[in-house]
């Protein structure tokens, strides 16, 4: 069996001492779109952070696997040099960084060495022109001023750039009107190769029926509580996720019987 | 060799004459040197001395005497041909003594005691920038004061005159070629801006001295009716740094704009002191200084706005941000008003802060190094500033110093797309 791009396994956190993920299990191949859906606070963010390395969330169990390398210990800027990228659900703010200097900083990092100027600026003029995005945007400070939609064009932006493996989006949707959700949308399906892997986590069925899950997961207590087809996320949109706080509270009973 | 500690008349005559002083540039320096002998270097107690202790610096280590380089860029033809004079003190003393002595030590306002007579009385090096009337220089002007030599003392004094109506950009630049670690120096600079009815003057002052160079600035600017200044201090070498910068706003209508960056490692210790005296009604002043202290580093700043009776309807501005960057790094900001006008704005403010761990993320996540974050960061704190100087090549100038000190080299000229 070939090894898959990126496995999770019984990964359990905390921060600041609460226990926040409480063994979360998922294994996506090259090639497959998954969807993350669940209720506010149920711990979506917590995983995306996890998973990207953020100091503050306390691994307590488990581990990360990207393309064969357990990635668990690896400081954040290890894991995007490895291929691994998060587009935030709140992009922060880099005051007095222009996205030019930033993008090339990234860039740099992540090729080991300076990109010629003319080969930068050409990608960088075709990935902001796929992204309906003006000139004028580039020299900006990071997030600095930004509207929501904005932000989340940028991540996309970012990701364009440095072509990771393994991609998390992080309620990449939220925010954006129907014009720059398709546009992100396409951004997504544009890069999209079969090397590549995406988590998406997202509340709507919205951004799915562009970017087109293979498979949908749902979280609940820091647990993925169930997992299905597509079908999942449309029968969610229709019924909520009342019916499965049952089931799973079913399921949990069964398991301590 | 005769070192600070063991100074004497002698040295004074030395200095004269290896600068080649008309005479009544000597007699100038004899009575500084008269008043220098008289007066008790300032010690902790006072007010401005309060943050930088230089009780316990061996004076013994600074040899007097010594020659450095002072560079210069060349002035544009058009210019020159009319009347305008870019070139050194020395120079200047010997094309345009009657020029000179209009402005050379007019005046002799001093909050640096006994350290301003020092100056007076040794000055052995500078330069001398005069824009006549009407005339604009539009290439900025470049000077170079360059420190090479362990041990060494330099004494310059930069005097920039712009007549009525006249404009120039002056970048004065403080900076140590090569200089090996461990070598130590001692600078004790004037600088004297003046702007005349209406003229526009740009001044860039940047100290990138190596780190063992105790660095002393005290800088005066006055300004006539309807005069723009925009002075930027730019404070990053030194083991010690203390800069005193005024601008006096003497007419209605008068406008300046003081800016301030520094950056500190080490245990590189910052003083900034600054003044935005208001005689006249209706003028303006502006004032915003950023610094950033690393590792044990230390920055202090204190500004003071002063508005006389005569001040009605004026303005003034004071902004002092610090950034820290280490645990063991501090910054005090002291400002201070003094209003003695009723119908005047003036409003100031103050902050101390530290790097967001949620921006470090965020770069990091990115495949930047901490440390390359950091920095970034740091670059980005500054870069307001930076952007209102009114020229790219200083703009990146500046940059480049930054860069060179953080040790990483991140690529942050503009470029369009
Ligand atoms: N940095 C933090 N400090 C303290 N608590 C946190 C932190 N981050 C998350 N939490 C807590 O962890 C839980 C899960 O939060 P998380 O942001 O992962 O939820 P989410 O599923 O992404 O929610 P949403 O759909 O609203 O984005 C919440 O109870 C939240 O308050
Ligand atoms: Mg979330």
């Amino acid at each position: 069996m070939t090894q898959p791009l990126f496995k999770i396994e019984d990964l359990k956190v905390s921060i600041e001492g609460k226990q926040i993920l409480d063994g979360v299990n998922l294994t996506i191949n090259a090639g497959e779109i998954h969807a993350l859906m669940g209720r506010n606070g149920t711990g979506k963010s917590t995983l995306a952070n996890t998973l990207m390395g953020h100091p503050k969330y306390e691994i307590t169990g488990g581990k990360i696997w990207l393309a064969g390398q357990d990635i668990t210990e690896l400081e954040p800027e290890e894991r995007s040099i490895a291929g691994l990228f998060l587009a935030f659900q709140y992009p922060i703010a880099i005051p007095g960084v222009n996205v030019v200097n930033f993008l090339r900083a990234a860039l740099k990092a992540h090729r080991g060495g300076d990109m010629p100027i003319k080969d930068f600026r050409i990608l960088l003029k075709e990935q902001m022109n796929l992204l309906s995005m003006q000139q004028s945007f580039a020299s900006r400070y990071v997030n600095d001023g930004f509207s929501g939609g904005e932000k989340k064009r940028l991540e996309i932006l970012q990701m364009a750039m440095l072509n990771p493996k393994m991609v998390l989006l992080d309620e990449t949707d939220s925010g954006l009107d129907i014009d720059a959700l398709k546009v992100v949308a396409e951004g997504i399906n544009r890069t999209m190769t079969k090397d590549r892997g995406v988590l998406l986590v997202t509340h709507y069925q919205r951004i799915l029926d562009f970017v087109k899950p293979n498979f949908v997961h749902v979280m609940m207590n820091g647990k993925i509580v169930k997992s299905g087809g597509p079908e999942l996320a449309l029968e969610l949109e229709k019924q909520g996720y009342d019916w499965l706080g049952k089931e799973t509270k079913h399921e949990n009973q069964a398991t301590a019987n | 060799m005769t070192t600070i500690a063991d100074i004497s008349k002698d040295n004074v005559s030395k200095t004269a004459q290896t600068v080649g002083d008309p005479a009544w540039l000597k007699a100038n320096r004899d009575a500084a040197w008269e008043r220098y002998s008289a007066t008790p270097y300032p010690t902790r107690k006072e007010e401005l001395w309060k943050y930088t202790d230089l009780s316990r610096i061996n004076w013994g280590k600074y040899a007097v005497g010594t020659t450095e380089n002072v560079v210069l860029s060349t002035l544009e033809k058009d210019a020159a041909a009319r009347g305008a004079i870019f070139c050194t003190l020395a120079d200047a003393l010997k094309k345009h003594p009657e020029l000179v002595q209009k402005y050379l030590g007019r005046n002799t306002d001093t909050v640096n005691g006994k350290y301003a007579f020092e100056n007076l009385a040794f000055t052995d090096r500078g330069f001398f920038c005069f824009v006549p009337k009407g005339v604009k220089i539009t290439t900025p002007l470049h000077v170079e004061t360059q420190s090479t030599q362990d041990g060494a003392t330099l004494f310059p004094r930069t005097i920039v005159v712009l007549e009525e109506g006249a404009e120039a950009t002056v970048f004065d630049q403080f900076t140590s070629p090569n200089a090996k670690d461990g070598v130590i120096g001692y600078t004790n600079a004037r600088v004297e801006l003046y702007v005349g009815q209406s003229a526009r003057l740009h001044y860039l002052q940047m100290q990138n001295w190596h780190n063992g160079m105790l660095h002393l600035l005290e800088q005066h600017a006055e300004l006539e009716r309807d005069a723009y200044l925009s002075a930027t201090t730019i404070s990053l070498g030194g083991h010690i740094s203390k800069s005193t910068i005024a601008a006096i706003l003497k007419a209605p209508g008068a406008v300046s704009y003081l800016f301030g960056l520094g950056y500190g490692n080490d245990k590189q210790q910052f003083d900034h002191h600054t003044m935005q005296t208001h005689l006249a009604p209706n003028t303006t002043s502006d004032l915003l200084y950023k610094m950033a202290m690393n590792d044990r580093a230390r920055s202090t700043y204190t500004g003071i706005i002063t508005m006389t009776p005569d001040a009605q309807k004026a303005d003034a501005y004071q902004s002092n941000k610090n950034l820290l960057l280490s645990k063991t790094a501090r910054a005090n900001t002291v400002p201070q008003l003094e209003i003695l006008a009723n119908d005047v704005r003036c409003t100031h403010g103050a902050s101390v802060g530290t790097v967001e761990d949620e921006q470090l993320y965020y770069l990091e996540s990115r495949g930047l190094s901490r440390e390359v974050a950091r920095d970034m960061i740091v670059h980005g704190f500054f870069e307001d500033l930076i952007g209102k100087l009114p020229e790219e090549t200083l703009k990146n100038a500046v940059r480049k110093a930054v860069n060179d000190k953080l040790g990483t080299t991140i690529e942050l000229e503009d470029i369009a797309l």
